[in-house]
């Protein structure tokens, strides 16, 4: 039960809307530092186009590397928008108010980002178009609907439909506020925006509603999208690929990340916002606490993965547990992926001060995610490296440069839209935060003050 | 309790009990026991009794044969899949601090107990099962691969030991403060005073009683993960040829969840239909147990459809052989039972709030669940141990030849498996006589921590959430 939020809504409106209506230094130095890094990233991108994937480090048979890491790295963030904002919102989770936008807003941004990773590793991404049309039009040839390259684009542009329409419901109320709070084409723009917005008691009904309709609506395709980007692997034939579970692995390793995401983004907002009262290490707190449960289920799915790919001591699925485990520089990644996606943060996690602590929370989440990262990398290559029979050419693949500057491009592009996001919108729900402070109260036991919260039902 | 304010919404009645009438009530219920109560006792005992007669006969044949005890495996796997899990829901909901839970937790602990009877009924199983140095060639998958000494049976069993252990030990560290009211009660026995362990309840006493709950629970959690990773390992996808199927111990898992609650349902609704709990157990715990319930028959699709489709995909002899013997071919019936009444209709049925926001609606949905869940695992028991011996270990089924047949249920199948749900019937009811069926102390932090207050123009429940 946290603490209510202690503030008039005059206060809770100020406060909250300093990123939109005034723009100070630290927000510009940010974004010249993004943009930096998104540039870099730009660079890389044109010189893919000019030579081809000859910059890439792709060597046969390993033709899959940064890029579809990358993409499965960043839908897997996607997942923290409905994970918080969706399941806790139907769980009525009151410590949820003030991390729902930052969450939702996050999924729409990494499904864009994610959606770039593989237009850009075709290498000629104007070319992905056959995908949709047929690439011989005078016989009709058309893209296989059984092939899983076909399920992904309409599964992740599902899922940024939904969670952009998520999105803008839950900002209504709050466009009205900043509409009465500006003039000019901004006060045109938010009252466009803003639909009409008064406040009535219909409006809040038909809000509520739509809010809680698309957290259930969204819930399957939550889930189905991560399934459908690991069935792209897991109905192939590719030794240590070829496992029934994998989707629901991929969709609990994603919410893993994407909650750590969240926290990471949670502290960046606080320092920069300076929103300590909204941000609390109550909120802190609860996101480690299920943490801890993610992990341990994705956990749990990892040692699935790896005892039934050796149950019947297979040698091409042993051979390629053996090349991640005990050949360089994959045991590395295994030793740096398993401690820092499992063992260190939640062992940390155990402790109340930890979770409490918004510093040691800050760069725990950043390890989980780069432990989450090494994670797709170390199913994507060694799978794809393991030397089968009909291979007659093969290599090792090392990244190249230009690899890992585009990575860390897509890092600066999340970021830097986020910041523009913040520039236009508010990242904490005004409505959401002063709701939150009618429904919490306190009764008295005894001689003891206990939080309490109104409930409907 | 489900009458409507103004404008439609659910306006809760408190308990309407002070704590002294709490205790009183529940205290009188543990030491007389009604007509209908003593009826159960007789009927579930006596039909134990006739399933132990029909065991008796089975082992006369021997436990070589391991076709002739499917029927009895599914049983023994239902029951650790729907009483052996219900227990976890009084762990889960109170973690998640869910004020609703309070007057149905210890109707979920007592069925931790019962999982002792459970074990029991294991025990014979290790007997059917072969060592991992049998099969083709003299292997055998097993998840303890080649460990030659104990496998699986010695360490599958420690397993399941520990699950027993912390089960029965998160049911009584629950049970601590009542026995403690019951010692000082009129009703005293010597267990009471044993149990309580010198129970005063100081500061300190609840604190470690928290974290006792937490930690026992947390083993009890572990254990009903490792119990579902162990029994489907060594019992289903060891035995069938090509079942490599990684998803198959979440899926159990996932059965689990939802036979527990399923369980929890039934048992609730039983407690307050017959029981005459119904001023304790009213419609918020049916109500809120339904929100997960119906996120479990979901699941179910979608683990059962993971698995499908990468075995669709695939293609080989062993995926092929596999989907054919359990699903598509000679178990096609008890797979399309299960396909319909663990997610078709009960997900359908869920999906409306009128069946959800009742207390009938989810003890048929959960009726519906428990029935299914049985089909499911005798098509998944009772197809394992119909493989013979020389298939096992192979990693395919020879397709050139016809597939095991289907094996259904004799004379003394059946009164085997109505005698092990009778047995655990009755073992509940037995517990019922040592401890409340309602959790007192939770029962009287509710009377203390809920409120109905008016709130604009609404009247809502105010529920104290204690840092």
């Amino acid at each position: 039960m946290k603490a209510p939020v202690v503030a008039s809504d005059q206060l809770i409106n100020e406060e909250l809307l300093n990123t939109v209506l005034v723009t100070n230094k630290r927000f510009w130095m940010l974004a010249v530092l993004l943009s930096t890094g998104v540039f870099a990233a730009v660079v890389v991108v044109v010189l893919l186009i000019i030579n081809g994937l000859s910059i890439t480090g792709f060597n046969r048979p390993v033709m899959w590397g940064f890029y579809i890491t990358n993409f499965v790295f960043w839908i897997g963030i996607s997942h923290a928008g409905v994970m918080i904002s969706a399941i806790l919102r139907l769980s009525q989770a009151e410590w949820r108010r003030p991390v729902t936008r930052a969450a939702e807003v996050l999924t729409v941004f990494s499904l864009l980002t994610a959606m770039m990773n593989p237009l850009i590793h075709t290498g000629r991404p104007w070319r992905t178009i056959y995908w949709l049309f047929p690439y011989d039009f005078a016989r009709g040839i058309w893209p296989d609907i059984r092939s899983p390259f076909v399920w992904d684009p309409s599964a992740v542009f599902t899922y940024l439909t939904g969670s952009t329409a998520f999105v803008f419901i839950a900002l209504v109320p709050d466009f009205a506020v900043i509409r009465d709070r500006t003039t000019g084409w901004r006060h045109v723009v938010y009252g466009a925006l803003a639909l009409g917005w008064r406040g009535t008691p219909r409006q809040w009904k038909l809000q509520i509603v739509a809010g809680v309709l698309l957290s259930a609506i969204i819930l399957p395709v939550f889930v189905s999208v991560h399934s459908i980007v690991s069935w792209d692997f897991a109905v192939a034939l590719v030794p240590a690929w070829h496992t029934t579970i994998f989707a629901p692995y991929f969709v609990i390793g994603a919410v893993h990340s994407g909650v750590s995401a969240v926290i990471t983004m949670m502290a960046a907002m606080r320092w920069l916002f300076k929103w300590d009262n909204y941000i609390t290490p109550d909120h802190f707190d609860s996101l480690g606490r299920l943490l801890i449960v993610v992990a341990s289920a994705w956990f749990y799915f990892t040692l699935l993965e790896l005892f039934f790919s050796i149950f019947y001591v297979e040698s091409h699925e042993i051979a390629v547990w053996d090349l991640r485990f005990f050949q360089w520089p994959y045991n590395l990644m295994v030793i740096v992926f398993v401690f820092t996606g499992y063992i260190f943060p939640v062992g940390l996690w155990l402790s109340k001060r930890v979770r409490r602590n918004i510093v040691a929370m800050f760069w725990i989440s950043i390890f989980v995610n780069i432990a989450m990262w090494l994670e797709r990398f170390l199913i994507i290559v060694p799978g794809l490296q393991y030397k089968q029979a009909a291979t007659f050419s093969w290599g090792s693949y090392m990244p190249s440069a230009a690899e890992g500057i585009f990575v860390l491009g897509t890092f600066c592009f999340v970021g830097l839209l986020l910041l523009i996001f913040s520039k236009f919108f508010p990242l904490i729900p005004l409505f959401d935060i002063k709701e939150g402070k009618v429904l919490t109260t306190e009764i008295q036991v005894g001689r003891v003050g206990v939080p309490a919260v109104y409930r409907e039902e | 309790m489900a009458n409507n304010g103004h404008n439609g919404h659910h306006v809760p009645e408190a308990l309407g009990l002070t704590p002294a009438e709490i205790t009183a009530d529940q205290v009188s219920r543990v030491v007389s026991s009604g007509p209908k109560y003593r009826t159960a006792l007789i009927l579930s005992g006596a039909l134990f009794a006739l399933g132990i007669v029909g065991f008796v006969i089975r082992a006369l044949e021997g436990f070589d044969d391991r076709s002739i005890w499917g029927y009895y495996a599914a049983t023994m796997v239902w029951l650790l899949t729907t009483a052996g899990a219900a227990p976890l829901s009084a762990f889960a909901f109170r973690m998640t601090k869910a004020n609703w839970r309070k007057p149905m937790v210890r109707a979920a602990e007592i069925w931790g107990a019962v999982t002792i009877y459970i074990f029991l009924l294991l025990i014979p199983m290790y007997f059917m099962i072969p060592s991992s140095q049998t099969g083709a060639d003299s292997f055998r998958p097993t998840i303890w691969f080649h460990a030659s000494w104990g496998a699986p049976h010695l360490w599958s069993a420690m397993g399941m030991l520990g699950f027993i252990l912390a089960a029965a030990c998160f049911f009584w560290i629950t049970t601590v403060p009542d026995h403690a009211v019951l010692r000082d009660s009129d009703a005293s026995r010597s267990w009471n005073r044993r149990l309580a362990i010198r129970w005063r309840g100081t500061s300190t006493q609840w604190q470690i009683l928290q974290v006792g709950i937490i930690l026992f629970g947390t083993f009890f959690f572990m254990g009903l993960f490792t119990a579902h990773f162990l029994v489907p390992s060594d019992f289903a996808l060891a035995l069938v040829p090509g079942w490599k199927d990684a998803i198959f111990p979440a899926y159990h898992m996932l059965t689990a969840l939802q036979g527990g609650l399923a369980t929890l349902i039934v048992t609730m609704y039983v407690m307050r239909r017959w029981g005459g709990l119904s001023d304790y157990i009213k419609m918020e715990p049916f109500w809120a147990l339904t929100k997960p319930l119906i996120a479990t028959c979901f699941l179910w699709f979608y683990f059962w459809w993971c698995a499908f489709i990468v075995y669709w995909f695939g293609r080989s002899d062993g995926e092929i052989g596999v989907l054919r013997y359990i699903q598509f071919e000679t178990y096609r019936p008890f797979f399309l039972a299960g396909f319909l009444l663990c997610f078709l209709i009960p997900g359908i049925l869920l999906i409306a709030n009128p069946v959800r926001k009742s207390i009938i609606g989810p003890t048929i949905v959960s009726l519906i669940i428990l029935v299914g869940l049985f089909f499911d695992r005798i098509r998944i028991y009772v197809a394992s141990f119909g493989v013979p011996n020389d298939e096992v270990g192979h990693h395919a089924f020879d397709l050139s030849h016809a597939l095991p047949a289907m094996i259904l249920p004799d004379a003394i199948d059946i009164m085997m498996i109505v005698g092990a749900i009778s047995g655990a019937v009755f073992v509940y009811l037995l517990v019922t006589r040592l401890v409340p069926p309602i959790s007192m102390w939770e029962m009287k932090e509710d009377v203390l921590l809920r409120v109905i207050r008016p709130l604009l123009r609404g009247t809502y429940t105010l529920i104290g959430k204690p840092r």
